[in-house]
C-alpha cells in the first residue's frame, strides 16, 4: 500500500505518487500543534496536482511598545503592528491594534524552546502623535508558549519658533542669546 | 499417464515481471523474473492444468489453462495490467500556517493509508 513522507522546507515539499487518495497526517512540524492539519485527505490525480495544507499553533506574544523598550517604560497610546517576512516587504495576517496601554497581542503563533526558538517578524505600522514608530523589521524568537517583548517608540522632536524681545524697547530683537528648556520627561 | 510436453508463448507488455508457473494448484515447476515482452517456455508435464501467475509493481495476474493431453502443443498466455492503479503522478504540497498565512519553515507530512484508487 502506497504510504509517503514529504519533507515541507519554507511551506513547500514534492512527491511522485500513485493516483488515489490519501489520509494526510503531520509527522513533523517544530512548533505546532500537528493534530490542527487540515485538510485530513489528498487526492492524487492521474495529472500532477497541487495539495495546499494549513497547520495551526497555540502560542501568545505580546508586544508593548513604549519609549525604553524595555519593561516599566511610558507606553504609547494606540497604534498598530503587522506579522510580515523578514523583509518587512510581505504581510502575513491582520494587522493588529496597539491599545492604550502600548500592547499588541498575537495569538496562535508558532514557539520553540529556548534552545531553538521560532522567529517570527513584525513590523509597526502606526503610533501615537507624540511617539515615532519603530523604524525597522523587528524579529521575535518564540521560545516559550507564553512571550513578552518590549519595542521602543522615542518621543517626537517637533521644530519650535522662539522670539526674543527687549522687555522695555518694544520690537527691540536681542541681538544674541541661548535659551535653556528643561522638561519633566513626561511627554505632555 | 506419460508426460506430455507443451510450449507456451508468454506475452507481457509490462516488464520486469515476476512469472510463477504451477501445476496441478500447488506443484512450481518454474519461478523467474522477466525481462521480455514476449517469451516461451517450453514444460514437460503429466497434469492437467497449469496455473500461470505474472506479478508485475504488486499487482498479480492469474490464468488458468486446461491441458488437452496433446503433445508440443503451442499456448498463447496474454497478460495485461491495470496500469492505470500504478499511474505515479508528480504532486506539490505547500503547507502554511492556518492563523496568518506564511509558509511553515519545516515539517513532515505523512500521506498515508491510500484510500482508493
Amino acid at each position: 500500500m502506497a504510504n509517503y513522507n514529504v519533507t515541507i522546507i519554507n511551506g513547500s515539499g514534492s512527491q511522485t505518487m500513485e493516483t488515489g487518495e490519501y489520509t494526510v497526517s503531520a509527522i513533523y512540524a517544530p512548533g505546532y500543534d500537528m493534530s490542527t492539519l487540515a485538510p485530513a485527505t489528498y487526492t492524487a490525480t492521474s495529472t500532477s496536482s497541487t495539495g495546499e495544507f494549513t497547520i495551526s499553533a497555540s502560542g501568545t506574544l505580546s508586544i508593548i511598545f513604549n519609549e525604553t523598550g524595555e519593561e516599566g517604560g511610558n507606553p504609547i497610546n494606540f497604534g498598530s503592528v503587522v506579522m510580515t517576512n523578514s523583509t518587512g516587504e510581505t504581510q502575513y495576517g491582520e494587522v493588529v491594534k496597539i491599545d492604550s496601554n502600548g500592547l499588541a497581542t498575537f495569538n496562535n503563533v508558532p514557539y520553540g524552546s529556548t534552545q531553538s526558538a521560532y522567529t517570527l517578524y513584525f513590523k509597526q505600522l502606526t503610533s501615537d502623535d507624540n511617539h515615532n514608530i519603530y523604524p525597522n523589521v523587528f524579529a521575535v524568537g518564540m521560545g516559550d508558549q507564553t512571550q513578552t517583548e518590549y519595542i521602543e517608540n522615542t518621543l517626537k522632536s517637533v521644530l519650535q519658533n522662539f522670539t526674543l524681545t527687549d522687555a522695555n524697547y518694544a520690537g527691540l530683537p536681542v541681538y544674541n542669546a541661548g535659551l535653556k528648556f528643561e522638561g519633566d520627561d513626561t511627554g505632555e | 499417464m506419460k508426460f506430455n510436453q507443451y510450449c507456451l508463448d508468454i506475452f507481457c507488455p509490462k516488464m520486469p515481471y515476476d512469472l510463477t508457473i504451477m501445476v496441478d494448484d500447488c506443484f512450481v515447476i518454474k519461478k523467474a523474473k522477466i525481462n521480455n515482452t514476449c517469451s516461451k517456455f517450453c514444460i514437460n508435464t503429466k497434469n492437467k492444468k497449469l496455473k500461470i501467475f505474472a506479478r508485475y509493481n504488486k499487482q498479480i495476474v492469474c490464468k488458468t489453462i486446461y491441458l488437452n493431453n496433446n503433445s508440443c502443443e503451442n499456448i498463447c498466455v496474454n497478460f495485461l495490467f491495470n496500469t492505470k492503479l500504478f499511474q505515479r503522478t508528480f504532486n506539490t504540497i505547500f503547507l502554511c500556517d492556518a492563523n496568518y498565512g506564511f509558509p511553515v519553515l519545516r515539517a513532515m507530512l505523512n500521506f498515508g493509508s491510500k484510500i482508493s484508487n
